[in-house]
């Protein structure tokens, strides 16, 4: 009874549009005509099964995700480990590293498109002054390094992000583990490795997950930097294309439906495969 | 196992000085207690011996080693936290051994030892359990065992019982002192706990401020405070303090005058250079005799009157909440089966060889007591 009104609000917002999609994903709907749509069954989830264009934006996608929660990971334990330290003017740096996270994403893809521009951009100027170029490079345009521009993007603007996270789970692991690891004589690498890394696994763990739903997801970024181009279109620039620039509600829809589905088995993979790997570190 | 000597260590931290020159040595198999109340520096004097912090000045020597500039690891020293410090993602075994298993013991070697360190503290069927599933005082245990495996040549204890509850840490108490009987180690034991520092220690450091204000034997310096602090700090309820003045009485020998009426005989008739002396008489609550009011003018060189405030009755023992001359409070500790009430008139009265009397800078004046 006192559910029913958050069930209510859950409804109008959550329910009625993802019922929509779904009907539409089943349908031969096009914008504009969706009342006039007709049930198709499976035909559009067949259509997508055979789109190599989708297939690359799903392969675009998973490669955005995979490269970019991995440095991000990797960058933000590094940064949240320099934070941890004590220093004078640690809390100044600590706001500093914040800043690309308070950014909109736009601006900051924005920003980063004409820093990456290949004629005017400070990149190419910064290479060339260094003689690590001879012309200038079209980093956007090239399909090998759109994506490691994007990427990079990405990177720059959501390490921030997992620093601060890893950082509040170093903080919660008391320092005197870490005196009776020095009474103990063990060599900081190790207490790395050993303590701090398996304390922090839990918040590591959800920080990923965190990351890698947002970066199966990923649309602006993307979209802003290089608008429709295949080289880097990712599954959600995919379905807004078909449903927007192609009016194909239906196929659109379907596309939608099977992001969601591929992104809740991502999430839930992963936690299982985390759960093993404490189970397994419980064991030892 | 080993001394441990200190040298004019000090310690600050910035513009803060923690420690200021302390020189003493804590023998070999002996428990020593250093005790003080919080901020004092304790802690910090047992980190540096440690190696936890660094020492501002002077030199730290444990055994005939001079240690200042060696790593904690180093010291052969093994340390036990208020907050265990297991580490919480380990089993007990593994809390116990890593230390050994990344020095390169082997591990039948490591296993051995832990086992004996296990039976030894009665937590061998816990080993495959993780910190979070046991009680307070099995980790606690499981902390000494990590230390016990080091076989080091000091163990340092930092308020290792604080966190137990009241019955546990009488226990723990014990185990200590007879694990430290058992195996003839050389202890240094932090705590704030006067009771812990009376029962376990052989020898006490009181400190206050960064310095040690006195050390000794637990009853020498219960009997023989040097100054108020010590005298205050230990003994529950602490010592009594009254405000009085020496008076010469010419043949009639010295007196002190405490206000209000109230008298103390003193038998120094030498001591006559501290007449007119402005002094703090302190006396221990089980040293005070408190009778009914009587004017029968015998009064064993004390006489004082007092008003019955409170009475708390504790079975073995009663604690009178008097208030004297001048509205000064004392508790004085009687027998359980007094029959003095709230509202009566008493007279205070104790022999003269066990009150402490202090200047008014608070050290204790030596000719007397």
């Amino acid at each position: 009874m006192y559910l029913a009104p958050t069930l209510l609000v859950l409804a109008v917002v959550g329910g009625w549009p993802l019922a929509r999609t779904i009907w539409f994903s089943l349908s031969d709907a096009y914008l504009g005509r969706a009342a006039e749509a007709s049930f198709i069954g499976l035909d559009n989830y067949l259509l997508l099964a055979g789109d190599g264009e989708w297939w690359g934006a799903v392969w675009n996608t998973v490669v955005f995700a995979a490269c970019s929660v991995t440095l991000e990971t990797v960058l933000g334990i590094g940064i949240a480990l320099v934070l941890n330290a004590r220093f004078t003017g640690r809390g100044l740096v600590r706001a500093a590293v914040l800043v690309p996270w308070a950014i909109p994403l736009v601006v900051s893809a924005k920003m980063w498109a004409w820093m990456f521009n290949d004629l005017y951009g400070v990149i190419n100027a910064g290479l060339a002054g260094l003689g690590l170029i001879d012309g200038p490079v079209a980093w956007l345009a090239d399909p090998d390094l759109a994506m490691a521009a994007v990427v990079m993007t990405d990177v720059w603007k959501t390490t921030p992000f997992m620093a601060i996270l890893v950082l509040a789970g170093l903080q919660m692991i008391p320092d005197d583990i870490y005196e009776a690891a020095r009474v103990d004589g063990v060599h900081p690498v190790k207490v790395f490795f050993r303590i701090t890394l398996p304390l922090v696994w839990p918040v590591l763990l959800v920080a990923v997950i965190f990351r890698t739903l947002d970066a199966l997801r990923v649309f602006d970024l993307i979209y802003v930097m290089t608008s429709n181009s295949r080289d880097t279109a990712s599954m959600s620039v995919f379905a807004r294309q078909q449903m927007v620039n192609f009016g194909d509600l239906g196929y659109g829809s379907a596309a939608s439906v099977l992001i969601v589905l591929i992104v809740g088995l991502v999430t839930v993979l992963w936690l299982m495969a985390g759960r093993v790997r404490l189970g397994a570190e419980g064991g030892r | 196992m080993a001394q441990v000597r200190l040298e004019g260590v000090a310690k600050r931290f910035g513009p803060v000085s923690a420690l200021a020159d302390i020189t003493e040595t804590m023998a070999d198999g002996e428990l020593t207690v250093i005790l003080g109340p919080s901020g004092c520096g304790k802690s910090t004097l047992l980190r540096v011996i440690a190696g936890l912090d660094e020492a501002t000045a002077g030199r730290i020597f444990i055994g005939d080693r001079d240690v200042t500039d060696l790593p904690p690891a180093k010291r052969d020293i093994a340390m036990v936290f208020q907050s265990y410090a297991l580490y919480p993602h380990m089993t007990v075994f593994d809390n116990m051994a890593f230390g050994l298993k990344l020095a390169g013991r082997s591990r039948a070697a490591v296993r051995a030892k832990v086992e004996e360190a296990a039976k030894l503290l009665r937590i061998d069927g816990l080993l495959d359990r993780k910190p979070r599933a046991l009680s307070g005082g099995q980790r606690q245990r499981v902390a000494m065992g990590r230390a016990l495996v080091r076989e080091p040549q000091v163990f340092l204890f930092d308020e290792p019982l604080s966190n137990l509850d009241a019955a546990l840490r009488v226990e723990m108490r014990f185990e200590i002192a007879a694990l430290q009987k058992q195996l003839g180690a050389t202890m240094v034991y932090v705590t704030h706990d006067q009771v812990e520092a009376m029962t376990l220690a052989d020898r006490i450091l009181v400190m206050r401020d960064g310095r040690v204000e006195q050390s000794g034997a637990p009853l020498d310096i219960y009997r023989r405070p040097v100054n108020r602090f010590v005298a205050g700090f230990l003994g529950t309820p602490g010592m009594n303090f009254i405000d009085g003045r020496i008076v010469d009485r010419g043949e009639n020998g010295l007196g002190i005058a405490l206000g209000d009426g109230g008298w103390i005989d003193l038998p120094l008739a030498a001591e006559t250079r501290l007449a007119g002396e402005v002094i703090q008489v302190g006396g221990r609550p089980e040293d005070l005799m408190v009778e009914k009011e009587r004017d029968d003018g015998k009064h064993g060189g004390v006489r004082l009157s007092a008003e019955v405030l409170l009475v708390e009755r504790l079975g073995a023992e009663t604690h009178l909440h008097l208030s004297v001359a001048g509205g000064r409070r004392i508790i004085a500790r009687v027998g359980g089966e007094t029959s003095l009430r709230q509202g009566e008139t008493v007279r205070v009265s104790a022999s003269v060889d066990v009150l402490h009397l202090f200047d008014v800078s608070g050290d204790r004046i030596a000719p007397v007591g």
